[in-house]
């Protein structure tokens, strides 16, 4: 155990591991690749970095306005997206082929535009970076015809609690300050309940945590042969066929199932191979 | 001369707990290297017991294999949370004690403990307050076993959730330092059986009710609050072609996430307080190995910014070789070809997502006859192992920045990581900072000293 | 060029250069052996290449500009090295096209070469090394005066002694002209003049063999000029190997200064004179484990000669993991399977392990008295062959895996072996895990 911390060391203590916890506690255990997540969906630590306004977690639409927001603020929940701040964009162009060997264009989605946000996480990791605590000029538009374009400047929130010490000084913690979210508001988006994330909805993007492929060895083809680890009743003398994803399958794991006797039908994976 | 608290911190500031029914929390392991290209080996670690009833704490070792089921079920991760404190006149923040408190003239019960947890996920989708489900534990000093029961508006009279347990552990002789542990709940999932039913629908909406259309723009204010990807419920698809849509089954989960407290009253002077987050989620079920990107590095971003700052060193590609180390073991447990098929049948990956989302011709991602796991796993390995002979540069090129997830392009989707999802639903990039420290380190060509001189 | 592989190639002496072949009327055949002795150069420039490279930089660099330059010059020319990897994969797409055999045989230190040169040489790069490899890629006199280049090459060709009526340009472009020839067909029009016969019939060009070509795709290490070309018939052949010689020497749509000779001629005006400080390590030229090479430095140190014996494995590992997956048709629909995957993969795998082994061996002495530190010898191995029958070839696999384990477990216990006893630990697993899958396919 470490004897002391400087309060200024904050890499030390993001990545502190108390006595007795097991690595699966630390953050670094916890997927962000929210889509919507596992142990929490974190995208929800990005709805009030600027503050006066609740975005989407997700996409880049404004869904409401804090309580002492400003008036002029009030026009934008469910009508205005934010489209850049300080002048970098918050969005990107979706481009690729029609057809197979055709040439790169920009490609439209189910309504027709071929625009997507880009996850909060990256899309304002500079922002967050250069002007904590401070005033950015934030471009926000229509998402229905006719497009107008609104700008304000919005403070951008802390997202480490700041601490006042005696004497005045301001200090950063390490931990994800209260303003940005309240109790709930990390794991709110997950699915519900969570077992529904395991079953489908294409979850295969965390495999660290939620294995999708078990029991692999090459075949005599040259090519893998394995189990999905929803495959129900393995056992060591069971076919390695990888049952593809498929609700009417009777081989997989059902939601009942899931929902029910999650921890006797989901097996540990150690070494890639079943365990308990 | 009695000494004064200028400052608290509780650590870790963000702790995850695990899901699990058995009354006997997880033991404590390391993961340790011993194949430099192979899984992790999961080794005991000294692993702190809590007798509940009291709140005594003992050490102890648990033998391997460690178990992560028992006859009872699947045995949650608590993790515990330490107490953290400045002197008055120090410059470093120390474990804080029995003596440290006795030095302030403070004994164990001056330190106070308050926990806020909730449950939001049935409020994001009703958006009606009273389908919070929350508690607020009020302070307490005392070693009891403090039940986290979650209250809602709309519960039927005297129906809570249990979202876990938080208990103050008593500090010893051998085990002074203030600490505190929280238990996340079982796992339960309420609504399935009618004598398990919390949920009160005269009152609320959740149970049967509320749903949303598979049309994502119809609904109150265009779909556009719904969560994404939406439909992320259990429920039950009705309505015909045209409208059709989920409604809810009503099922209600026991996690959570919130705040842990801490307050402890000077003799003299001012209170000092801190405060740690903590959430609960599944288990993870591979152990031995981690996400390729996680909350970590999310946080590591968030704190130092998307670019690393000044010389890259050695400690720099030690947390490149892991972050190369994590590909691999999520490349391992992925069955490539499976999510590779161009093909829109259910258990394809994101090439039907691009045809689906966007009109993107339909087509694997990497050439059929490279999209294999084996193949694929051993190629990790062989990176990891020559890391330091080129094949990081390898890595650096075919990263996938930032700004570059909505390029669905043939050469767009084959960089890496490859065959995943990001929080965008494009396709995944690392975060900023960690694509810049490996090419920093990639192109700096930074080496390890040899084993030995 | 070793005499044999180029016996019958002639090159009309004095002041013209062109190709002139006495045996092989057949047009394909023709094409065929003209692609062999390109692919045996391209292996052989890449090699050379590589070599130099891996020499920049070293622990004797301790001004950080210096070191910051030899980086940069590594990379360039690893780039180049990358390259030429390309275009020996379009050579050998291309005899597959044809029908043709993939050959990954290399002509060693010729003495006398009419098609490159000067002799290759493994060694460490100097200014003078560099002044060989722009003589050799440069492009036409006509190019050189038209980019204002003709009195620096002059110099250069100067400082090495060549005289004027023997510089040639990009000697192995004249060997891709040709095959370009061989390719062509007369436009359907001319009568007169044009004779079949003469250039590989359509019969020949096999669209079909697209699948047993490797692709960019299944290769491509996101080098955006990497350039390897699938071709299914004869425009696309004919591109593809003006492409090569576009890169090389720099005309039509590759810049100058993008081009081999361009880059090589980027870091020589930057390079240090002799006498000034050494960008390379000390190594010694054509290292090599044989006793009765007279013309090679014979690696004596004994730890070191176990490295280089456990390099040249690997060398011969990633040449024949390569012959196979030409030898594996890859998969038609996205359902079926084949160890082309693995293939590949154990392909790129030995690269990396022959620069870990490399770089290895750099920090060992030769053992002579010249003070000169060993190197990677890239000595080619005996035999190339496949055999015949899929388990047969994992039984080779599976052997040539074995012998690396033996090699390991013996440096395993040497002062060298300790140093680097995590890079032998992962290898020795590594090598675990693909022995076990090369005995299951054996058993297949």
């Amino acid at each position: 155990m470490r004897k002391s911390i400087s309060p200024q060391n904050l890499t030390a203590q993001l990545q502190y591991r108390a006595a007795g916890n097991p690595p699966s506690t630390l953050p670094g255990a916890a997927v962000s690749n929210a889509c919507p997540g596992l142990e929490m969906d974190f995208r929800n630590v990005w709805k009030r970095i600027l503050v006066g306004i609740v975005l989407h977690e997700t996409t880049n639409v404004v869904v409401g306005v804090e309580e002492d927001a400003p008036a002029p603020l009030y026009v934008l929940p469910t009508l205005y997206q934010l489209m850049k701040v300080e002048g970098e964009p918050v969005t990107a162009t979706v481009t690729g082929p029609l057809i197979a060997g055709g040439p790169n264009v920009p490609i439209p989605n189910t309504s027709s535009d071929s625009v997507t946000n880009l996850e909060w996480s990256n899309a304002l990791a500079d922002v967050l970076y250069r002007y904590s605590g401070k005033e950015v000029v934030c471009e926000f538009q229509t998402i229905d015809p006719p497009l107008a374009t609104l700008k304000f400047n919005l403070r951008v929130r802390h997202f480490f609690e700041k601490v006042l010490l005696p004497g005045g000084k301001k200090a950063t913690q390490a931990v994800i300050s209260r303003d940005i979210a309240e109790a709930g508001a990390l794991t709110q988006s997950l699915c519900s309940p969570w077992q529904n994330d395991y079953r489908v909805c294409a979850c295969f993007y965390w495999a660290a945590t939620r294995p999708d492929y078990v029991n692999v060895e090459l075949g005599e083809d040259g090519a893998s042969v394995g189990n999905n680890w929803m495959q129900k009743d393995r056992t060591p003398e069971s076919a390695k066929v990888y049952v593809v994803d498929d609700l009417q399958d009777q081989r997989l794991l059902t939601y009942g199932d899931l929902f029910r006797e999650w921890e006797k039908a989901l097996r540990f994976v150690i070494g890639n191979q079943d365990a308990e | 001369m009695r000494r004064e608290l200028i400052e608290l911190r509780i650590l870790p500031p963000l702790a995850i707990g695990r899901l699990g029914s058995s009354p006997d929390p997880m033991d404590n392991y390391d993961l340790v290297i011993r194949d430099p290209v192979g899984p992790r080996q999961i080794e005991p670690a000294e692993t702190l017991r809590v007798d509940r009833k009291t709140g005594s704490v003992s050490r102890f070792t648990p033998k391997a294999p460690l178990r992560f089921k028992d006859r009872h079920g699947v045995r949650p991760v608590a993790p515990f949370l330490e107490v953290w404190a400045r002197l008055k006149g120090e410059s470093k923040l120390r474990p804080l004690t029995v003596e440290l408190l006795r030095a302030a003239g403070l004994k164990p019960d001056s330190v106070s403990w308050r926990v806020q947890v909730a449950n939001l996920k049935i409020f994001r989708r009703t958006a009606v307050e009273a389908d919070k489900i929350a508690t607020d534990i009020r302070p307490f000093s005392d070693h009891k076993v403090h039940r986290l029961s979650g209250r809602c508006r709309n519960f039927l009279p005297r129906k809570t959730v249990s979202l876990g347990s938080v208990q103050y552990i008593l500090p010893s002789r051998t085990l002074p330092e203030i600490r505190f542990r929280f238990t996340p709940a079982g796992g339960k999932v309420y609504g399935l059986d009618p004598a398990d039913n919390v949920y009160d629908s005269s009152k609320g909406t959740w149970q049967g009710q509320y749903s949303e259309p598979q049309d994502n723009t119809q609904g109150p204010a265009k779909g556009r609050l719904l969560t994404q990807p939406f439909q992320t419920f259990a429920g039950e698809n009705k309505g015909g072609d045209k409208d059709s849509k989920l409604v809810s089954a009503g099922y209600i989960d026991d996690e959570c996430d919130g705040f842990v407290e801490v307050e402890i009253r000077n003799r003299t002077g001012p209170m000092v307080r801190a405060f740690a987050r903590i959430a609960s989620g599944p288990p993870a079920f591979a152990p031995d190995s981690m996400p390729v990107r996680t909350v970590g590095d999310e946080l590591e971003q968030a704190m130092f910014g998307p670019r690393v700052n000044g010389r890259v060193t050695v400690k720099e590609l030690r947390e490149v070789v892991e972050i190369v180390r994590r590909a691999m073991e999520t490349a391992c447990l992925m069955n490539a070809a499976q999510l590779n098929a161009g093909s829109l049948q259910p258990g394809s990956g994101m090439a039907r997502h691009d045809t689906k989302d966007w009109h993107r011709a339909l087509e694997p991602m990497f050439e059929p006859s490279v999209a294999e796991t084996v193949a694929i796993a051993s190629r990790h390995q062989r990176v990891l192992l020559g890391v330091e002979s080129g094949s990081l540069v390898w890595f650096a090129n075919a990263l996938r920045d930032f700004d570059q997830v909505a390029d669905l392009s043939t050469e767009g989707r084959r960089k890496m990581p490859g065959l995943m999802r990001g929080s965008d639903g494009m396709h995944l990039a690392l975060t900023r900072r960690q694509v810049d420290k490996i090419r920093k380190v990639a192109a700096a060509g930074v080496r390890l000293m040899s084993d030995r001189r | 060029m070793s005499a044999r592989l180029t016996r019958h190639l002639q090159w009309r002496p004095p002041g013209g250069f062109g190709l002139h072949l006495d045996v092989y009327k057949a047009p394909r055949e023709r094409a065929a052996y003209l692609l062999r002795i390109a692919a045996a150069v391209e292996h052989s420039i890449m090699v050379q290449y590589l070599f130099a490279a891996w020499s920049l930089g070293g622990p004797h660099l301790k001004d950080p500009k210096q070191i910051a330059l030899a980086r940069e010059w590594q990379t360039t020319i690893l780039d180049v090295a990358r390259e030429e990897m390309g275009h020996l994969a379009t050579v050998e797409n291309m005899l597959t096209l044809i029908g043709g055999v993939p050959s990954f045989a290399r002509g060693d230190y010729p003495a006398v070469s009419n098609l490159y040169p000067f002799a290759f040489a493994l060694e460490p790069l100097t200014k003078r090394s560099l002044a060989r490899y722009i003589m050799a890629e440069m492009p036409s006199e006509a190019l050189l005066k038209e980019h204002g280049l003709s009195d620096r090459i002059g110099k250069i060709a100067g400082l090495l002694r060549v005289r004027k009526n023997e510089r040639q340009a990009h000697r192995v472009g004249i060997l891709y002209d040709e095959i370009v020839n061989l390719f062509t067909a007369p436009p359907v029009s001319s009568v007169a003049g044009s004779k079949a016969g003469s250039y590989i019939a359509s019969a020949d060009i096999q669209a079909g063999s697209l699948n047993y070509q490797v692709r960019p795709g299944e290769w491509k290490l996101r080098y955006d000029d990497l350039l390897i070309r699938t071709a299914s018939n004869r425009e696309q052949a004919i591109q593809a190997l003006q492409n090569i010689s576009d890169q090389g020497e720099g005309t039509g749509l590759t810049p100058l200064n993008q081009s081999h000779f361009g880059r090589f001629l980027q870091i020589y005006h930057a390079f240090p004179d002799e006498g000034d400080w050494q960008p390379a390590r000390k190594l010694a030229k054509n290292p090599t484990t044989d006793p009765d090479d007279g013309k090679a430095s014979l690696i004596r140190n004994r730890e070191a000669g176990i490295w280089a014996h456990l390099f040249n494995l690997h060398y011969k590992m990633l040449l024949m993991f390569l012959t196979h997956s030409f030898a594996i048709e890859a998969p038609a629909g996205q359902k079926e399977n084949s160890p082309r995957a693995l293939l590949i993969t154990w392909t790129f795998g030995e690269m990396y392990h022959l620069r870990s082994i490399a770089e290895i061996l750099m920090t060992l002495p030769l053992g002579d008295h010249s003070g000169n530190a060993a190197g990677p010898p890239f000595e080619m191995p005996v035999s190339l062959a496949l055999a015949a029958r899929e388990p047969d070839r994992w039984r080779l696999h599976r052997d040539l895996i074995g012998a690396s384990q033996n090699y390991v477990e013996r440096l395993e216990n040497t002062r060298s072996g300790k140093k680097h006893a995590s890079y032998l630990q992962g290898l020795r697993q590594v090598n675990a895990k693909a022995l076990q899958q090369a005995i299951t396919l054996v058993g297949a």
